[in-house]
């Protein structure tokens, strides 16, 4: 009687399934590679198609645009648009520039009638010196009390501060003085 | 050394894989950006579609914003100097403000230097000027600096009085050229040819006797200092068929000065200065505010006639008297045809019956000159003719 060997059935099925296992990896494998080669082929091709399409789809826009009736206007305003923003910044400029050279004028023909018109009628002056910032002048008075009206009219005034005489001199019933000032918002 | 089956094939698999990886690197990534690259080309060019759309529809705002902007430009820049580095310009500005004879100030000038001011950088000019006169005077001479269209400051003021009615001293002028800002250099002067005026020997004095010839105007026409010279009669039209008209029209100054005494008269007359001819000869009136023509597409051409230009088209253009093209172009240099001219004067002159013919004839009763336009009223018309016939139109009306 033959030994029946229980496990050689177990042995067969492993091996069976082992060939299969075996089989079907190498199919699997098989059809990576195959998905490999396809991909590494169709793939620039694919988007070789694709960048054909995009170029000649860039070709018809571009043409449909140049080739447009308006398209010269376009290009033109598009110049117009340009013009605008480059005329926006330079008017800027010239603006704040504008206004800068504005503020360095200091010495006006209403800065001199404000001047004559703190004189009391009794004075007159003899020099004036006139910057952007400071007044400096000397002048004849009939009386020290028209030197004090002059100064007392320089502290009224709202374009002028600071007045100063150093020096009252008489002479022939006639008072010099020297006088400065500050002009309020003198520039530079 | 063998090599078992299963190596071969896993090498095979790293074959396989780094083929694929290698045509993804060398071939893929870079199809993918270019294809990146130009759907943003393709994207940028339908956005321009629609841009295009949206600017034609916006194109009257577009206009009106340009002229807005360029009037303002244009306003500040002609309140400010554009040129003081060329220091003749100067001279004779200060030439023009110093006209009272019993001011003769010494001037002196400091070098153009560059100055930056509100972050711009500008160039200015400082003038000193010492002074003997009354306060009357002087208070003159001060207001034409303050009322000049163009900004000029007095920085300093100092003045001594030796009597009450003589004063002496000086002040400072500062002047301030926004050229490096705008980019662009307007002349307020022009200079006259003066090719007969050499000296022969440089260290012969000055003939007293020579008469004091013109050698400059100013060229300036929105400006309080606008001054009306003499008219020099050309040179180039003795024995002219239109040579007497030509100078009445000049003694009635029609004629810009162009700083050439060469009138050029069998030149064609080119449509910007008929213009200007129409509007000095019919006296139109001045605008209150300036004309922009930056709406014309061409512009740019009128060059240093675009103050009067603006002027004439004032009167002109705006109320229909002198017409532009239909593509929105003024084209002031092409010449002028007797039939641009029949229409513009039919239109100036109020009269529908109006030909080139009718005064050609008389052109030709009175001098023997027959104008090609007779033949051919598309022809352009010539500088002497337009002369001729604004004279007839004078004497018609006894101008």
């Amino acid at each position: 009687m033959r030994d029946y060997n229980y496990f050689s059935l177990v042995k067969r099925r492993k091996k069976n399934q082992e060939l299969s296992i075996n089989t079907s990896g190498k199919n699997y494998l098989a059809l990576l590679l195959l998905v490999a080669v396809i991909a590494s082929i169709a793939w620039p091709f694919f988007n070789q198609i694709r960048l054909m399409t995009i170029n000649s789809r860039i070709n018809s826009t571009h043409q449909s645009l140049v080739n447009d009736p308006q398209y010269s206007l376009f290009q033109d305003l598009q110049q117009k648009q340009m013009d605008i923003s480059n005329g926006h910044y330079q008017l800027s400029s010239l603006q704040e520039v504008a206004q800068a050279i504005r503020e360095k004028e200091v010495i006006t023909e209403r800065l001199l009638d404000e001047i004559t018109e703190l004189l009391p009628a009794d004075t007159h002056l003899t020099s004036l010196e006139l910057t952007n910032q400071t007044v400096s002048m000397t002048g004849v008075a009939r009386s020290r009390a028209a030197v004090a009206e002059l100064l007392l009219n320089l502290r009224h005034s709202d374009r002028f501060s600071q007045p100063y005489i150093p020096s009252l001199n008489e002479s022939n019933q006639l008072y010099q003085f020297n006088l400065s000032f500050d002009i309020r918002g003198g520039g530079s | 050394m063998s090599i078992s089956k299963r190596d071969k094939v896993l090498l095979l698999v790293f074959v396989f894989i780094l083929l694929f990886y290698g045509s993804y690197r060398v071939i893929v990534v870079d199809q993918l950006a270019i294809i990146n690259q130009r759907k943003a080309e393709l994207t940028n060019i339908r956005n321009q579609k629609d841009l295009m759309n949206e600017l034609v529809n916006n194109k009257e705002q577009i206009d009106v914003d340009l002229r807005a902007i360029n009037a303002e430009v244009s306003k500040l820049k002609r309140s400010h100097f554009s040129l003081i580095q060329e220091q003749e310009e100067i001279i004779l500005l200060m030439n023009e403000f110093m006209a009272n004879p019993d001011l003769r100030p010494n001037i002196a000038f400091t070098q153009p230097s560059n100055e930056t001011i509100s972050n711009s950088e500008i160039s200015s000019m400082y003038i000193t000027l010492n002074y003997e006169s009354t306060y009357t005077d002087l208070l003159n001479l001060l207001r034409t600096f303050w009322q000049f269209d163009r900004k000029i400051l007095i920085n300093q003021l100092s003045v001594s009085a030796a009597s009450e009615n003589h004063l002496s001293g000086s002040f400072e002028l500062a002047i301030y050229d926004l050229s490096p800002i705008t980019g662009d250099r307007d002349r307020l002067f022009m200079w006259f040819e003066n090719i007969e005026n050499f000296k022969t020997n440089p260290y012969a004095f000055a003939n007293p006797q020579l008469p004091d010839h013109e050698r400059y105007a100013f060229i300036d026409p929105e400006t309080a200092l606008q001054i009306e010279k003499p008219y020099k009669p050309f040179q180039d039209v003795s024995g002219h068929w239109a040579e007497s008209a030509i100078h009445n029209l000049g003694e009635r100054r029609v004629f810009l000065p162009t700083g050439s005494l060469n009138f050029e008269p069998d030149e064609y007359v080119t449509r910007g200065l008929f213009i200007i001819w129409m509007d000095r000869f019919f006296q139109w009136p001045v605008p209150d505010e300036p004309v922009d023509l930056t709406g014309f597409d061409d512009h740019d051409t009128l060059g240093r006639y675009e103050g009067s230009v603006s002027r004439a088209v004032f009167s002109g253009y705006q109320s229909g008297l002198i017409v532009g093209h239909e593509d929105n172009t003024l084209r002031p240099l092409d010449p002028i045809t007797y039939e641009e001219t029949e229409l513009a004067m039919r239109r100036i002159l109020d009269n529908e019956d109006f030909t080139w013919n009718e005064y050609a004839e008389i052109i030709l009763d009175l001098t023997d000159y027959s104008s090609p336009g007779i033949e051919d009223i598309t022809l352009p018309m010539t500088r002497a003719e337009a002369a001729y016939f604004l004279y007839l139109i004078a004497e018609e009306n006894n101008r």
